[in-house]
């Protein structure tokens, strides 16, 4: 072998192996992933760090949205709108910007609790005044006014000022859970599963979800003999972004390649099935052929884009299936 | 009657050398024949093309002329750092590099000692003609990977951490594709010499199998996928097969929704037998082959 | 009388016109090729796709029900892009060597002592391949275009679609000529035909990957100029009075295939030469 030749061989085992190394260390040391969304919602703060579904809305980009339009066309605004501004105060297209909903598990408790914090413009005098004459009684944890009310069937409902302009709505120990965290306390941020699969919603989504299918069931919520039978899923994430159209991608993670594979073929089953009945209405095939399946490894893909003509077919054909 | 001086030494028996140390030898011969011979150019085409992309790709986000959200043909599309590694291993390495210096190499392992009319000083040499062929093919196959695989190497370094990507995260992947990468290399090699021992037009032969025969039954329903490379290596395949916007229409959908690809055993199974069943009748029919050459 | 006289003679032979020499290199090329087994399969699967769309041409005419088999302009459109595959086979199989074999055995110092002009000599290389190109390309499109007519004993589709004429015709030159230009070219580059048909397909499948890899990061096909398959398939779109299949500007694939074939006759130039000067 001729020196050149060696050097060759020397020169690309050397990037090999140097390329191998750092894979290594950077497998060793990926930690948490760092790809949130830039324009993360500051409420993320509030989420524990055993939280296994985190949800969020832009209430003002839908409600400013052309989507929102189209949709108040054909099923216009009812009374409880009305009634809400009334009693309260309170306007959600006006007065709410975002909303987030987390579900945890409650302390020595079976199933989740879920709570949601709703940031806006808020008259909180008037909703304590409003609370009080329901008979809800008011308590303060961490620094933060507690309004609480006993419900039958439900158990202590609460509300709580956070923060100018942050309410906590949901049960009562989880609203003093939220209330009482302090700075220093281990957050949704601790928890990688999570924030990895919050590392899949992009910058800009108006709404979004993720969550984790725990071996306890769906968040705790659906019993562990049904949430057996279910589709070997451990997560989900999906997420909107809403315009003129709407465009939706999900994202589903399977126990394993194998599972991933079988739930790919599931859904592009399900895709051509439907592809097929929708010969002849070349609105429903405008739809079905905007759908992408795809994903790698034990992540299943599933985005369509529903562009306005589309939505418009969509909500008429409810409208007049309402009517009939 | 014996001679004065005593009977004189018997003539020195030639030492025929063992098949390992023939293969060795021809291996040594040909190894710098191979990388520094006029394919090198195509070699540095093949190579150092996915490398120049990643850069383009690269030098795009640092620019923020390429963003993560988009939406093609209608459909909203998110592409992330492993997306685009993914592509890549698909578009330029699995479909495209790795069978072409298969069959450029392959075939012409025997062939161009045919065409240069050398073959005659190398069968005439005391070595096995089985490990002529079998030192040949490890030339290919280590030049071949010593070129390739760094190549998919900087790719990913350079690709994977865009748009949010992370190296760690899609180490386990880039294992997988280098391995993988490393049996197509040698599959497609062991195919193709057995095609160049077996075809005199071997080149065309290749070529019709490669992006003739794999790229249309890989898509057929039934047993004829099993007859291509392509349908093993993509049941090993770590990232999911990429659609084409030009082909999504509802008969590939179908198509797709009923393929069954594959499991890692099968592939591996299949593999294994193309490289071992390839190889070996390369060999017997090298050994048995007669080469007339051209005048 | 002297039984053999070694003086000068006057030459007795028919003179040829000058510029028609290529044409003796042509038939002789196309004549060898002829004589080759493996080539006339390969042809002959080449018109496959001919007596397939033959047959379901008789059907749509002779049987009403059948009508939604009847040929369109995109059947002639689809028609080239599934002979693509053959264009590749053939234009590998026979200009692969065309001037890399003769620069291999040093024949084309022969070729240029002769009474030839080294355009001469490219003519007539590129019209054998140019001429088996023809043959599964233009020659069976204008087949299957008279075969709708002599099927449906009418002229309706004909005289509907008249620029149809022009369009297969115009196509199958723009398709022919590059891959003759550009193969006779990479051919002049090596003196070994193996390795220029592999450049070929390299450069072809390559720059296809590379604007796959590209379309799909970016969202975009602007790039569509930078593969050579997908230039042909624009222009094609744009001959036939179809909607352009990428966002980029169809001129600027019409440059890019001239700037190609242009840069062929460049290298030809400077590679097809009787004496290699080393410096």
């Amino acid at each position: 072998m001729s020196r050149r030749t060696r050097y060759v061989a020397l020169a690309s085992g050397g990037v090999l192996t140097v390329g191998l190394c750092s894979g290594l260390v950077a497998y060793l040391n990926r930690g948490i992933p760092r790809g949130v969304a830039a324009d993360a919602p500051a409420e993320l703060a509030f989420v524990p760090s055993d939280a296994s579904a985190v949800a969020y809305a832009d209430v003002r980009a839908v409600m400013a949205s052309e989507f929102r339009e189209r949709i108040r066309r054909i099923a216009p605004d009812g009374v409880g709108r009305e009634q809400l501004e009334r009693r309260l105060g309170l306007s959600i297209e006006r007065d709410i910007d975002r909303v987030l909903v987390f579900w945890a598990p409650q302390a020595g408790e079976d199933g989740a609790s879920g709570l949601a914090l709703l940031s806006g413009r808020f008259d909180a005098a008037r909703l304590e005044t409003v609370a009080r004459d329901g008979g809800a009684v008011v308590s303060e944890e961490g620094g933060a006014r507690i309004v609480s009310i006993e419900v039958e069937d439900v158990g202590s409902l609460a509300m709580a000022f956070l923060q100018p302009g942050l309410v906590a709505v949901g049960d009562l120990a989880a609203v003093r859970s939220a209330a009482g965290r302090g700075a220093g306390e281990a957050g949704i941020h601790a928890n990688e599963p999570m924030m990895r699969l919050l590392g899949r919603i992009d910058t800009g989504s108006t709404a979004w979800a993720v969550g984790r299918l725990t071996d306890s069931g769906l968040f705790g919520l659906v019993p562990e003999r049904v949430s057996a039978r279910l589709p070997p899923v451990t997560a989900f994430a999906v997420q909107g972004r809403v315009n003129g159209g709407l465009g939706v991608s999900l994202v589903i993670e399977g126990r394993d390649d194998q599972a991933a594979r079988n739930l790919r073929d599931v859904v592009r089953g399900f895709v051509a099935l439907a592809q097929m009945q929708s010969i002849g209405i070349p609105e429903l095939q405008a739809i079905l052929d905007s759908l992408e399946t795809g994903g790698a490894g034990t992540a299943v893909t599933l985005s369509f884009h529903l562009p306005a003509d589309a939505l418009d077919f969509l909500l008429s054909m409810t409208s007049s299936a309402d009517a009939s | 009657m014996s001679s004065p001086h005593g009977s004189p030494p018997p003539p020195s028996t030639p030492v025929r050398p063992s098949f390992a140390a023939s293969v060795s030898r021809i291996y040594n011969l040909s190894f710098g024949q191979m990388l520094w011979s006029r394919r090198t150019v195509f070699m540095v085409l093949v190579v150092g093309g996915p490398v120049a992309v990643a850069l383009i790709l690269r030098m795009l986000v640092s620019m923020d002329l390429l963003d993560a959200g988009g939406v093609i043909d209608g459909r909203p599309v998110t592409i992330d750092g492993p997306v685009i590694f993914g592509l890549m291993i698909w578009g330029f390495y699995l479909s495209f590099s790795v069978p072409l210096l298969g069959v450029f190499y392959g075939t012409s392992l025997i062939a161009d000692e045919v065409e240069d009319k050398t073959i005659t000083y190398l069968f005439t040499r005391p070595l096995p003609r089985g490990a002529v062929l079998i030192g040949k093919y490890l030339a290919y196959l280590v030049c071949a990977g010593l070129l390739v695989l760094p190549s998919v190497m900087l790719v990913f370094f350079v690709v994977m951490p865009l748009l949010g990507g992370s190296i760690g995260a899609g180490f386990p992947d880039l294992l997988k594709d280098l391995a993988l990468l490393a049996v197509g290399l040698a599959v497609y090699g062991a195919l193709f010499a057995l095609v160049g021992a077996l075809f005199k037009r071997s080149l065309l032969t290749g070529l019709v199998f490669v992006f003739g025969w794999e790229p249309i039954v890989v898509v057929l329903p039934g047993y004829m996928k099993r007859f291509t490379v392509s349908y093993y290596l993509q049941g090993l395949v770590p990232h999911a097969m990429p659609q084409d916007g030009t082909v999504t229409g509802l008969v590939l959908q179908v198509l797709q929704a009923n393929e069954i690809l594959p499991s890692a055993t099968v592939s591996l199974i299949g593999l294994g037998a193309i490289l071992a069943g390839g190889l070996g009748l390369a060999v017997w029919l090298v050994q048995r082959r007669e080469y007339v050459l051209e005048q | 009388m002297p039984i053999h006289d070694q003086s000068y003679r006057r030459y007795a032979g028919s003179r040829n016109e000058p510029g028609s020499a290529w044409l003796v290199i042509t038939k002789a090329g196309i004549r060898s090729l002829l004589g080759r087994k493996l080539f006339l399969a390969v042809m002959l699967a080449a018109w496959g796709q001919f007596f397939v769309r033959a047959v379901i041409f008789y059907l749509s005419a002779n049987f009403p029900t059948l009508d939604v088999l009847a040929p369109s302009v995109e059947t002639f459109r689809q028609f080239f892009e599934m002979q693509e595959i053959f264009v590749l086979f053939v234009t590998v199989y026979v200009g692969s060597g065309l001037i890399a074999n003769d620069r291999r055995s040093n024949a084309l110092q022969i070729y240029l002592s002769k009474p030839l002009s080294r355009t001469e000599y490219v003519a007539g290389k590129l019209g054998i391949l140019a001429f088996f190109l023809l043959m599964v390309t233009l020659v069976p499109a204008l087949a299957l275009l008279l075969l709708e007519v002599m099927f449906s004993a009418s002229l309706a589709f004909l005289s509907e679609h008249l620029f149809l004429l022009p369009a297969v015709t115009l196509y199958a030159l723009a398709e022919v000529l590059l891959a003759s230009f550009t193969m006779l070219a990479l051919s002049s580059l090596s003196t070994s035909a193996r390795y220029t048909a592999v450049l070929y397909a390299g450069v072809l499948f390559f720059t296809g990957a590379v604007f796959a890899i590209l379309r799909g990061a970016t969202r975009s096909s602007m790039l569509a100029w930078l593969s050579l398959r997908a230039n042909l398939d624009q222009i094609g779109d744009v001959i036939f009075r179809l909607p352009p299949r990428f966002e980029s500007p169809w001129p600027a694939s019409v440059l890019v295939v001239l700037l190609l074939m242009g840069l062929s006759v460049v290298v030809l130039d400077r590679r097809v030469r009787g004496v290699e000067v080393v410096t």
